[in-house]
């Protein structure tokens, strides 16, 4: 019983081993299911924020770039009347035209034109300045002179007048020393950022110039601040990421928040950020991750259960099969009084053999049950023939030599196990093909009918029978030797005689 | 059985492991490390080749000191580097022959940036902008681009200028002129030899400014350019170094200021 008992356990390692294999293919699917939708989520964010750093760009390039175009014209304009030499006052008056014009299309947003041209400053918004106001040293003047040509957008400053933030487009004429400019209201742009930001939640809309100073952002209050110079803020930190990276869009954390940032470029060097707060997002991902671990491995606790209790079953059921087997046996052995425990040591026998061979422990259980049942047949022989005390005439030999077949007939009724009929159908063939019922011979003689004969001839000739006492263990080893080849499989036979010799003792017909 | 069970466990660790490197496809793709940082670190010295009558990029003052703004921020990189800049005055049509037989480490003198010298050299991000654009006497009558035709142009020799002319088709039959540097361009549109000179936005303003005549610029510019440094095309480590620093100067104002120096505002469009 030791051994059934071996088996079992290497049977629960393997089942553990398979659960293990299983448990991490289904954690390794999750994980895998669980990274995909990370990235589907932050490819959402970046989507989203594409979208409205884009909308926001756009609207912005429109608004700027109408100031950008009405200012190269009338620059245009104003080189032809240099170039013709046109007089101060023809100048001036043009410029006063075009800024009422001006003032009219941008609706307010600018009041006009005014410059620094040959030599003197004239504006055509009729604003007058102070007596120490050096034209050559305003930002409009000497942006405009430093961008040699192209048109300069000089930083956002506070108009005094009209309390609103004002950005300067200004442009060098053809004679590279006169300068147009025009101030233009960047309170459209802080507008735009309010409104698409407020559109989509947890969202911040940023507009820096190329000096990474704020000219636009949701949050009011952060307007005009210099991001590059600031130190660990998230408008700092938001830069120094966006310094480093040529993409459209980045991640980066600060203070414990992960944000997914997208970037659009405006047409005069400046930057439209859409800024996410994406912890949320992300941390509800990583929540249900939680809980499909939790609820997968509850699953699977469920299922070990489960297992070890079918297994359990199942292990009753094979002893229950063994134990009937058993009683079989013992039912075969009580009929004939001289053969008691025969089955059960033939069947011992022929499991060390197929041991000695071996055969899996499957294998020598399954030799173990067909030993036990081998001469089931003799059920159906009468008492009379069996029992009888003296030589047998060849009519009562005859019929004795029907019980393999009877048996066979017996144990067809087991359709579950139909190899269980070939120890007993077969034990008295001979590798000789001298052997009865069916005469067949070597390897058509099944191997363990073939184990079984030499286990049965072994326990036969060592035990009392109604014609004769036990033969002494020369005899009996002498008979093995002679039937090798013949009566018995070499191999086996040879098995047999292994265990004969180290039975020093003598002992193991009574075990 | 059991040998069955315990190949099929190796197989999916090792098949996991696989996809797991193949799923992890984000290596960054390397630059091949290259020594030429660490040359110009242990000569102790960046050899700058220039042409020497490009102002206020890269020239030669009335002192015949090489100065100008590329020099004084080429100045500045080579202090952090700890190395000393040497100044190498070249012919700029033979920029790129000197670059690459080693006379000089690298070229920074307001060097437009062109697809080609992309692929043939290493190129810094770009640093500024640029138009090429027109320049005229007071008395030309010439008004646009289109009134170019069959007129004498002037380029310096080696620039964009001369490229972007012959791909124009704006300008058409005009026969074209080509000159040392930029100084004697000028003068020979003084002189009258050409009608017009083909000149660096950058350059034009400030050799007119600098001049007594009136000179007029047109009111429609060529091309737009972008400046940028040039390296040897395998001298990934010094470039990388160099745009390193550049970016440090950028974002502690060291850049904007030499930039208000030569123009007055912070022109540059480092990142």
């Amino acid at each position: 019983m030791a051994e059934v008992k071996q088996g079992t356990i290497t049977t629960t390692l393997r089942r553990i081993a398979i659960s293990a294999l299983v448990t991490a293919l289904f954690l390794g699917i999750i994980l895998a299911y669980y990274a995909m939708l990370y990235s589907e989520t932050r490819q959402k964010i970046i989507s989203r924020g594409e979208l409205n750093a884009t909308s926001s760009a756009d609207q912005i390039d429109k608004y700027l770039s109408h100031g950008i175009d009405t200012m190269r014209m009338a620059c245009f304009t104003l080189d032809k009347m240099i170039r013709a030499g046109k007089t101060k006052e023809e100048i001036h008056e043009f410029l006063v035209n075009q800024s009422t014009a001006i003032a009219n299309t941008t609706m307010e947003n600018s009041t006009g034109i005014y410059g620094y041209i040959k030599g003197e400053y004239l504006d055509g918004t009729d604003w007058v300045p102070d007596k120490d106001y050096v034209p050559t040293e305003r930002p409009w003047y000497i942006d405009a002179m430093a961008n040699v040509g192209r048109v300069a957008v000089v930083d956002p400053y506070l108009d005094a007048q009209t309390n609103s933030t004002m950005i300067t487009f200004s442009k060098t004429l053809c004679d590279a020393a006169s300068v147009a400019a025009m101030d233009f209201s960047v309170a459209t742009i802080q507008t735009i950022a309010e409104e698409v930001s407020a559109q989509e939640e947890g969202c911040v809309e940023i507009i820096l110039d190329r000096k990474y100073q704020v000219i636009a952002h949701s949050d009011k209050s952060e307007v005009g601040k210099y991001y590059l110079s600031e130190g660990g803020t998230l408008g700092s930190e938001l830069v120094r990421e966006l310094r480093m990276t040529n993409d459209n869009f980045f991640s980066f954390r600060h203070d414990g928040v992960e944000y997914v940032v997208y970037k659009v470029g405006v047409s005069n060097d400046w930057l439209c950020l859409s800024v996410y707060d994406a912890t949320s997002a992300f941390s509800q991902l990583r929540y249900t991750l939680l809980f499909t671990i939790i609820a997968m491995l509850l699953a699977f606790s469920v299922l070990m259960v489960l297992m070890i209790s079918s297994g359990r079953r199942q292990e009753k059921f094979t002893q229950l099969s063994m134990h009937v087997v058993e009683s079989l046996a013992a039912a075969i052995d009580a009929k004939d009084a001289y053969t008691n425990g025969h089955s059960g040591r033939v069947a011992k026998y022929a499991r060390e053999i197929s041991r000695r061979c071996g055969y899996s422990a499957k294998r020598q259980e399954e030799i173990y049950m067909m030993g036990l049942i081998h001469d089931v047949g003799k059920i159906g022989i009468p008492d009379a023939v069996i029992n009888k005390p003296g030589k047998l005439t060849e009519e009562e030999y005859d019929v004795i030599k029907t019980h393999p077949s009877i048996g066979a007939y017996i144990l067809s009724k087991t359709k579950e196990m139909p190899r269980m009929a070939m120890g007993a159908h077969w034990h008295h063939e001979r590798v000789d093909g001298h052997g009865y019922p069916d005469g067949i011979a070597g390897a058509d003689i099944p191997e363990e009918a073939r184990i079984i004969a030499v286990a049965d001839a072994y326990d036969a000739m060592t035990s009392r029978r109604s014609y004769r006492d036990m033969l002494s263990q020369d005899v009996v080893r002498r008979e093995i030797e002679k039937g090798k080849g013949t009566q018995f499989d070499p191999k086996f036979a040879d098995i047999m005689l292994q265990m004969i010799d180290e039975d020093k003792d003598y002992v193991m017909h009574g075990e | 059985m059991k040998k069955t069970v315990l190949g099929i466990l190796i197989f999916c660790i090792a098949l996991s492991a696989m996809l797991t490197a193949a799923g992890c496809g984000n290596t960054q793709t390397q630059q091949p490390k290259d020594d030429s940082l660490q040359k110009v670190l242990d000569a102790g010295e960046l050899i700058l080749g220039l042409d020497t009558e490009f102002p206020p990029m890269g020239f030669k003052n009335d002192s015949g000191e090489i100065i100008g703004f590329d020099i004084d921020v080429a100045h500045e990189v080579c202090n952090r580097l700890g190395v000393t800049l040497v100044k190498k005055g070249i012919n700029w049509d033979d920029k790129e022959d000197d670059l690459n037989s080693g006379k000089i480490d690298c070229i920074w003198n307001g060097m437009s940036v062109t697809p080609g010298r992309a692929e043939s050299m290493n190129l810094s991000e770009s640093y500024m902008k640029n138009e090429v654009i027109v320049v005229i006497l007071d008395d030309s009558n010439i008004e646009g681009l289109r009134d170019l035709t069959g007129r004498k142009l002037g380029v310096q020799s080696g620039s964009t200028a001369e490229d972007v002319l012959k791909e124009s088709d704006k300008i058409t039959n005009a026969s074209v002129f080509k000159y040392d540097d930029n100084r004697e361009l000028l003068k020979k549109l003084d002189e009258g030899e050409i009608d017009a000179a083909l000149v660096d936005s950058i350059v034009a303003y400030y050799l007119i400014l600098q001049s007594e005549r009136q000179y007029y610029i047109l009111p429609d510019s060529l091309a737009e350019e972008e400046y940028a440094i040039g390296f040897r095309k395998e001298d990934n480590t010094l470039r990388d170094r160099v745009q390193e620093i550049l970016k440090e100067m950028k974002a502690d104002g060291a850049l904007g200021s030499i930039s208000k120096k030569w123009f007055g505002s912070d022109i540059t469009i480092v990142k």
